[in-house]
């Protein structure tokens, strides 16, 4: 009998411990990645405490190749072009891309059959523009857009500046529906910032070449290459597409350069660009191949180059647009 | 005799064209100029500023339209003063030139108050109509009444003789502070300290006075920062006051302080005395707020929705929001031309701050608040505190956002750079939470 009791004070206390053990781990604030790549949000939010499953529009492994090339007839001019390619493993189809540039001279920018796009300020940035595109799904189903393996051309704009290397943002489908039953975790959660992060970076990134380098109207040798050398100090090398020691040799170029623009001494300024540019190919033979691919840092990596591909094709496409200018000026 | 009149009638009149010469600054404030002011040309690279030197809102409205062929704005008008108490604000109302579609645009324009150098607006009594509040000089100086066209155009030291502070009695306590909003001590954005106020006192002769303890007190001005509903007094909201080290006045009279903003936007009073009521009070001011929000007008583009009695002014946003939420309006029309038009819920309040909406709300240790138990305060809205969130009604009535629209809605969300929490879609209270510039704040 005794051991009866005891067998059943036993359980009765293995219960109240998994039973507590559970409230106890119910209300642990996390933030869990599911099987699906779904996020599984365990928080407390005004309405008490909340366990809410979110489908991000991250699923996608895509590239984008960009081309730049000047306008026909239209020196000031330069055609932005993108193709879009949404990987084979990717789990979403590809519905959206936006990016930032300094300069957009239309309204509206070049879109593929079925696709939405529109300039508008860069509110956020405080200067320059913001491109973006998504894909019409009001019409058909809601997945829809490039489906994973595919491949869509079709986007772009016009602009009067040179590139640089910038960050395009690009998303999946996710149904439109889901929500959450309060304003997320409180301001004072523990996984308030981190709920923020996720949800304020709902898309992936990839580098490629995007307006970046104002040119003046008339041209000005000397604005331009101080536009590429801050991008080259402030931009490459913080995104790491550089090495310090390369940076200091296309600095130091770049500075003689303006100097030799400043002088009106276009045959050394002719002959600085000639400079930086041969050390760019020295790093990447094909280095003034026009297109530009987003998928070629990880390729750098491995190869161990001293200066990413796409950052060294755009340098070089803008030292090739200076001295091109400077020769016409001087011819004409 | 007739010659005693005649001199004392010359000096009479000198008396009027001077009156400093004779009598303490103190006795006599002086008007102080008013300056209009608009906020720097959009899109600019930061920092922005406010731009003064305008003789009239409409002046300051209109400053780049003469002077930059390339700005691409067309003035509508410029509205009258929007804000009664304390500060006067309004905003100038532009239409694009040239644009393919309908877009407008705001700037605040800003009134203030300038007072001859090293002098302090006296008073904030100026906002209903244009009466320039009075300045004074600090104790101990006085204006300078030796310009040759007899402008006052600084505080000087006081002509009065010097005098020994010991035994003198009659002190007089001042509270002083950078400088703020319409002649606050300071402004101060929520939640923030200012540390750089002092209080001074000195003694009849106007020479500092050591050695005296303050004490010092924090209330708000009823219904300030665009509450109306806090029955006199915000008793868990008033700031808080402490001193930066002794309370006890130093050789040169001063007692430095820092005052700490609560979460919500207010005029915020502090009132110093010394703790022997020996010197009588000092009242004044610190702006509690985010400077340069400006407030929504509907438009074809969109409806506003959501104002209430105690928070009547709820679409306050930054320009960048505001010129984000009309993009974000515009495209969306054009995009659903045939579904109602985006019905705005709520951005900030007129000076941003905590915005606090829930009637009941459970705090992180999973306490439960209700107002009609607690009152006001307890219940924030998450964010809306700065001007760049604003809430997109999504609730299934009619003239909300579909259904059938979220995922483009959301694309077009994205496309713009913005971010968003979707709450409760398709049930009553449903909306997005947009943070317009991508951040949450």
């Amino acid at each position: 009998m005794k051991n009866i009791r005891s067998i059943v004070q036993w359980l009765v206390l293995s219960v109240c411990f998994a039973a507590s053990f559970a409230v106890a781990a119910e209300q642990e604030s996390s933030i869990v990645v599911d099987s699906n790549g779904d996020y599984v949000f365990t928080y407390q939010g005004y309405r008490g405490w909340q366990k809410v499953k979110w489908i991000p529009a991250t699923k996608i492994n895509p590239r984008v190749k960009g081309l730049v090339q000047p306008v026909e007839g239209k020196p000031d001019n330069l055609s932005y072009r993108y193709t879009l390619r949404n990987g084979k493993d990717s789990r979403q189809f590809l519905v959206g891309m936006r990016l930032s540039a300094s300069n957009v001279r239309s309204t509206e920018p070049m879109k593929p059959t079925g696709w939405v796009g529109h300039v508008t300020l860069d509110h956020a940035a405080g200067s320059g523009f913001n491109v973006g595109w998504f894909f019409r799904r009001y019409d058909g189903p809601w997945e829809a857009g490039i489906k994973p393996g595919n491949v869509q051309s079709g986007f772009g704009f016009d602009s009067s500046d040179l590139p640089g290397v910038g960050k395009i943002a690009l998303w999946g489908a996710r149904p439109g529906g889901q929500s959450f039953p309060d304003q997320g975790p409180n301001m004072d959660s523990p996984v308030y910032e981190e709920f923020n992060l996720i949800i304020s970076n709902d898309f992936v990134t990839r580098l490629a070449a995007v307006p970046r380098i104002s040119v003046p109207t008339p041209f000005n040798a000397v604005v331009v290459l101080g536009g590429i050398q801050k991008h080259v100090k402030d931009d490459m090398a913080s995104m790491q597409l550089i090495d310090p020691a390369l940076l200091a040799l296309i600095d130091r170029g770049l500075t003689q350069a303006i100097a030799a623009a400043q002088g009106g001494n276009t045959s050394s300024l002719r002959h600085e660009i000639m400079n930086l540019r041969q050390l760019l190919k020295q790093e990447h033979a094909d280095v003034d191949k026009e297109e530009t691919d987003s998928g070629d840092v990880e390729d750098d990596n491995k190869a161990k180059r001293r200066i990413t591909k796409l950052a060294a094709r755009v340098l070089d496409f803008d030292l090739k647009y200076v001295e091109k200018r400077v020769r016409s000026k001087t011819e004409s | 005799m007739h010659q005693v009149r005649a001199i004392s009638a010359v000096l009479f009149s000198f008396s009027l064209l001077f009156p400093l010469h004779i009598v303490s600054a103190d006795a006599i404030p002086y008007p102080a100029t008013l300056d209009y002011g608009v906020y720097d040309k959009y899109p600019d690279p930061l920092p922005r500023s406010t731009l003064f030197g305008f003789s009239s809102a409409l002046d300051a409205c209109n400053w780049q339209v003469p002077n930059d062929p390339t700005w691409p704005w067309t003035l509508l008008y410029a509205s009258e003063i929007t804000y009664v108490s304390p500060y006067a604000e309004g905003h100038c109302m532009y239409e694009r030139k040239n644009a393919p579609w309908t877009y407008y645009h705001q700037l605040p324009w800003i009134r203030r108050s300038l007072c001859p150098l090293g002098g302090i607006p006296e008073s904030v009594a100026l906002l209903t109509a244009n009466i320039p509040p009075m300045c004074a000089c600090p104790a101990g100086r006085e204006f300078n009444p030796s310009q040759p066209d007899g402008s006052w155009d600084s505080c000087v030291a006081s002509s009065l003789p010097p005098a020994a502070c010991s035994g003198q009695g009659g002190y007089t306590i001042r509270l002083q502070g950078p400088g703020g909003t319409n002649g606050a001590l300071a402004n101060v954005e929520p939640g923030s300290p200012v540390t750089t106020l002092r209080a001074n006192v000195t003694c009849a002769a106007g020479q500092p006075a050591s050695g005296k303890q303050i004490a010092l007190a924090v209330d708000v001005i009823t219904h300030s920062g665009g509450h109306q509903h806090d029955q006199g007094r915000r008793p868990q909201h008033s700031g808080t006051v402490s001193f930066n080290g002794s309370d006890t006045t130093d050789a040169n009279g001063d007692v430095s302080f820092t005052f700490t903003a609560p979460a919500p936007a207010g005029d915020h009073t502090i009132t110093a005395q010394c703790s022997d009521g020996s010197c009588g009070t000092d009242t004044g001011s610190v702006w509690v707020g985010v400077q340069g929000l400006v407030s929504l007008y509907e438009t074809h583009l969109y409806r506003l929705v959501g104002s209430v009695g105690v928070h009547p002014s709820n679409h306050y946003l930054t320009m960048a929001g505001t010129g984000a939420v009309v993009q974000l309006a515009e495209l969306y029309r054009a995009e659903f031309p045939s579904d109602p038009v985006l019905r705005l819920n709520d951005a900030s309040l007129e000076r941003g701050g905590l915005f606090d909406i829930y009637y009941d709300y459970v705090d992180s240790n999973g306490v439960r608040h209700e107002r009609n138990a607690d009152g006001w305060w307890t219940s924030p809205h998450s964010e809306h505190r700065r001007g760049t969130v604003i809430d997109v009604r999504a609730n299934g009535t009619v003239t909300a956002i579909p259904q059938r629209n979220f995922a483009e809605f959301q694309d077009l969300l994205l496309s713009l750079g913005m971010a968003w929490i979707p709450e409760h879609l398709n049930q009553s209270g449903g909306h997005y939470h947009v943070r317009l510039l991508g951040v949450a704040q």
